[in-house]
């Protein structure tokens, strides 16, 4: 009971979280005065500009067109794309899928080989091992991913011709543009791991376990991940914004179909409207994902989850 | 009982509720203070007593104007505080002064005790003492040096004592002194014990002295409120509580101090 | 001062390598105009896709080769670290500035204004970094000011959480009472006696966030919607010479280069000035 009632808590603040974004995403892009003036370039005329703002509905007052944005977005609505006329809708959905595959591929990746490495390095505190890791990690959040991408590029598919420099098509095309974007996740999920594994070996709890004469690997990995697992799952949730920023630019370099393409694209037309319903649709997945994972927590958290066994 | 006119503190059905969570979904009222009255003459020192939960703290900070009233009367030399705000509010508070029990936490850790006294004076110009920071140090046995020092620089006892001389250069009508001496050593204790009764003599200031500990609250004041649960359930000359409790809770407070600490209480530690 | 020279005696040596050559450089941007360079944007066609001297085809006169028009891809790297950073620390202390001072009300007054204060900074960490920056420059136009602007945007929400938790913990403290007793305004206690006990803090965060916003500007130069012409970006170099990365392969790897180690070079000086606070604020 105590879980449904955190659940149902959860739900009602992502709501009021997504709520706030959407607006905060409205008055941001429209907070710089509209872009009409931008579309139609230097040479306007008034007449010009004033049609083309009635036409989009730039001239109405900002809290009506604040209305009709909040109405539309209830209805599933994204608006139209300024340069394409098409629904946002529509060509975000067209394009969700390869950068769905392309973020989901390079966070498992992160956390799958991020998380080995992290125990590893706690194992070896001090020594070698994690200070290699450690400072590969540190210089891993120093590098621009794309730039990762563009030597990686250069590397395999330039001079060693191993791997294809991107577009789609089968799994080789993912694997560049994959593990480029998986350095983001890898680089914290490792330290985050490492940090959290060291402060549980610590433990007097594993101190305990020692003394009962389990063996050394066993402690290690049974006891310390249970506890060190909780501040992880938080974290992968609060990735997904970055590497979904992330993933932009790196679309960009392996002009991977995504939705990186679509807003460099959004960007290269002024395509206001296309740039706002992709701001809100990145909240909202930021959001839902956020939700999961707050849920998951409530699963694995044990005060919640002995709470719920009552 | 003295009238109204030398009274410089009137409490009258003082109520302090505050809203706790005890789940996370409902709020509960927490009756920290429920109804008290209370009054000190001039040149009173009153005793404040009770366990931790008793409501003292409560109390004493919604008397200091620093702390909820939701209910109740409070006049501190004839002005109600809670009644203020602002500009106005600001100046009256040098009426009514408050020690608190952590001597270190009350200090700016960043500014040095003298650049401490010199904003209390820019405040309340009209209002401070005319006498220079050095000679107010040595007022409260203190050495003119420390003015340079800031406050992880000087011991606990001289925190207190900075703290005691931040509050008596507005020249109050009341000092709140909260639990002032819980968390200095014994012979430090006494000597804190001493200045509040020479504050008392050379500056016909009345204290109100809050603490759980019966010795010292035998020792040093006049009067007394007992407290449980948000209520006064005895009060009265402090000789008489102590020798004829009346009230239970009173008794079992008194029985629970070991007969030894009231013996010392008496020679005058 | 005195302090912080005897505290860097004790770095490891690898820090103090990259400080020194980081100081280096610094110093080379700083006096770059004056420095014998060739002019960034100067255009050469008839130099174009020169490559470094150390290989064939290479002049002395081009030290890390050019680009498609000509220009020195060496003298590009100094006279960007000039724009890079006097872009990424304006952000900063303009994001540090009102991140603080939202998060010290939020803090110290409680209550309504803190939750909405938090409501409003959760939201705005709910948005994808770049797809806010990109909304606005797209509806605003390009510009320096616009840039910066955005930076810090992106930037402000960190600071807010990290100082309304000190401001909380200095409030427990209790010497706000004492002060409030004393008879301070709450604007000055906020602003002459919570602000300095924060300011390590702040400080250490604003370190911290530099390097991110230099990453964050090249993404944005990268994308084409950073730093406008005529000025000198590493992340709009990479953007240009990306299209020729099968032939002139020096385009894409210096700027690149140039970006890990300042950004390196400011996280390890971000490192050695936090402990350098660190440890008087165990006097705390």
């Amino acid at each position: 009971m105590k879980f449904f009632r955190y659940s149902l808590k959860k739900l009602g603040g992502s709501l009021v979280t997504l709520i706030l974004a959407a607006s905060l995403a409205f008055f941001i892009s429209h907070l710089a005065g509209d872009p009409t003036v931008q579309m139609l370039g230097m040479s306007a005329t008034p007449e010009q500009i004033a049609e083309l703002k009635a036409e989009l509905g730039f001239d109405r007052p900002l809290v009506v067109q604040y209305g009709s944005f909040m109405n539309e977005l209830a209805h599933g609505d994204l608006g139209r794309s300024l340069y394409a006329g098409e629904s946002n809708f529509a060509l975000i959905q067209s394009r969700i899928w390869a950068s769905i595959q392309l973020t989901m591929v390079a966070m498992v990746l992160g956390v799958v080989l991020g998380i080995p490495l992290g125990v590893y390095a706690a194992a070896r505190e001090g020594r070698l091992a994690d200070r290699v890791i450690s400072s590969l990690a540190i210089l891993g959040q120093s590098i621009p991913v794309f730039w990762l991408g563009l030597m990686l590029v250069l590397l395999f598919s330039i001079t060693l011709n191993w791997l294809p420099a991107g577009l789609s098509g089968d799994w080789k095309n993912l694997v560049l543009p994959a593990v480029t974007l998986a350095t983001i996740p890898l680089a914290r999920v490792s330290r985050l791991t490492r940090a959290a594994m060291s402060n549980t070996l610590e433990d007097q709890f594993i101190t305990a376990a020692r003394a009962r004469g389990l063996g050394n690997r066993r402690v290690l990995f049974i006891h310390a991940l249970k506890n060190a697992s909780l501040p992880v799952v938080t974290l992968i949730g609060m990735q997904m914004g970055i590497l979904l920023s992330g993933a932009i630019t790196v679309e960009t370099v392996f002009a991977w179909p995504g939705l990186g393409s679509l807003a460099t694209q959004a960007v290269r037309n002024q395509d206001l409207t296309l740039v706002q319903a992709l701001v809100v649709y990145g909240a909202f997945l930021f959001v839902i994902i956020n939700l999961f994972v707050e849920l998951l927590y409530g699963i694995l958290d044990p005060r919640i989850r002995d709470a719920r066994q009552q | 009982m003295g009238n109204s006119l030398s009274r410089v503190l009137d409490v009258e059905s003082l109520c302090v509720t505050h809203f706790v969570r005890r789940t996370s979904a409902r709020r509960v009222p927490l009756h920290a203070v429920a109804g008290v009255d209370m009054h000190i003459q001039s040149g009173e020192i009153v005793g404040l007593v009770g366990e931790s939960g008793s409501g003292k703290s409560s109390l004493s900070l919604a008397v200091a104007a620093l702390g909820k009233v939701t209910s109740g009367k409070i006049q501190v030399s004839g002005h109600d505080l809670t009644r203020m705000s602002g500009k106005s509010l600001r100046r009256a508070r040098a009426d009514v002064q408050m020690v608190f029990q952590d001597p270190h936490a009350s200090l700016d850790p960043r500014q040095t005790i003298g650049s401490g006294l010199n904003e209390i004076r820019k405040l309340h110009t009209d209002r401070v003492s005319k006498l220079t920071n050095e000679e107010l140090l040595l007022r409260v046995g203190l050495s003119p040096g420390i003015l340079d020092r800031v406050p992880s620089q000087i011991s606990g006892g001289q925190a207190q004592r900075v703290s005691i001389t931040r509050a008596m250069m507005l020249q109050p009508a009341l000092l709140i002194a909260d639990e002032p001496t819980s968390g200095l050593d014994a012979s430090v204790q006494a000597q804190i014990i001493d200045l509040f009764r020479s504050l008392r003599v050379d500056n016909g200031l009345s204290i109100l002295f809050v603490s759980h500990n019966l010795a010292v609250v035998r020792q040093l004041c006049d009067r007394a409120y007992v407290m449980k649960e948000g209520v006064v359930v005895e009060s009265g000359d402090t000789k008489i509580i102590f020798e004829s409790p009346k009230h239970s809770y009173t008794k079992l407070l008194i029985d629970a101090v070991p007969g030894k600490n009231l013996k010392l209480a008496e020679s005058g530690l | 001062m005195k302090n912080y020279l005897l505290a860097l005696r004790k770095t490891s040596l690898w820090n103090r390598i990259l400080l020194f050559s980081g100081f280096g450089l610094i110093s080379m941007a700083v006096f770059a105009p004056v420095l014998p360079l060739a002019d960034p944007n100067g255009q050469d066609l008839e130099s174009s896709l020169y490559p470094p001297a150390f290989l064939a085809g290479g002049s002395i006169k081009h030290v890390l080769g050019t680009d498609l028009l000509g220009r020195d891809v060496f003298s590009r790297l100094i006279f960007g670290t000039r724009l890079t950073v006097v872009i990424a620390v304006s952000a900063v202390v303009l994001g540090a500035f009102f991140g603080s001072i939202l998060g010290v009300i939020a803090g110290f007054k409680g209550g309504k204004i803190d939750a909405l204060i938090s409501r409003i900074t959760e939201a705005q960490l709910a948005l994808p970094f770049i797809l806010l920056a990109i909304s606005f420059i797209v509806a605003r136009g390009q510009s320096l000011g616009t840039l910066i602007f955005v930076l810090a945007l992106v930037g402000w929400a960190q600071y807010v959480r990290i100082i309304r938790a000190e401001t909380l913990a200095i409030r427990e403290k209790g010497f706000v009472l004492g002060l409030r007793v004393s008879g301070c305004s709450d604007f000055r206690i906020i602003f002459q006696h919570i602000v300095p006990n924060i300011f390590g803090t702040i400080l250490s965060l604003a370190t911290l966030e530099v390097g991110t916003m230099i990453l964050a500007e090249s993404a944005l130069s990268f994308l084409g919607i950073g730093v406008p012409p005529p000025g000198v970006s590493w992340g709009s170099d990479l953007a240009s010479g990306k299209d020729f990365i099968t032939m002139a392969w020096w385009l894409v790897t210096f700027p690149g280069i140039s970006i890990v180690l300042t950004v390196l070079f400011v996280n390890t000086a971000g490192d050695s000035l936090r402990s350098h606070f660190d440890s008087r604020k165990r006097i705390f």
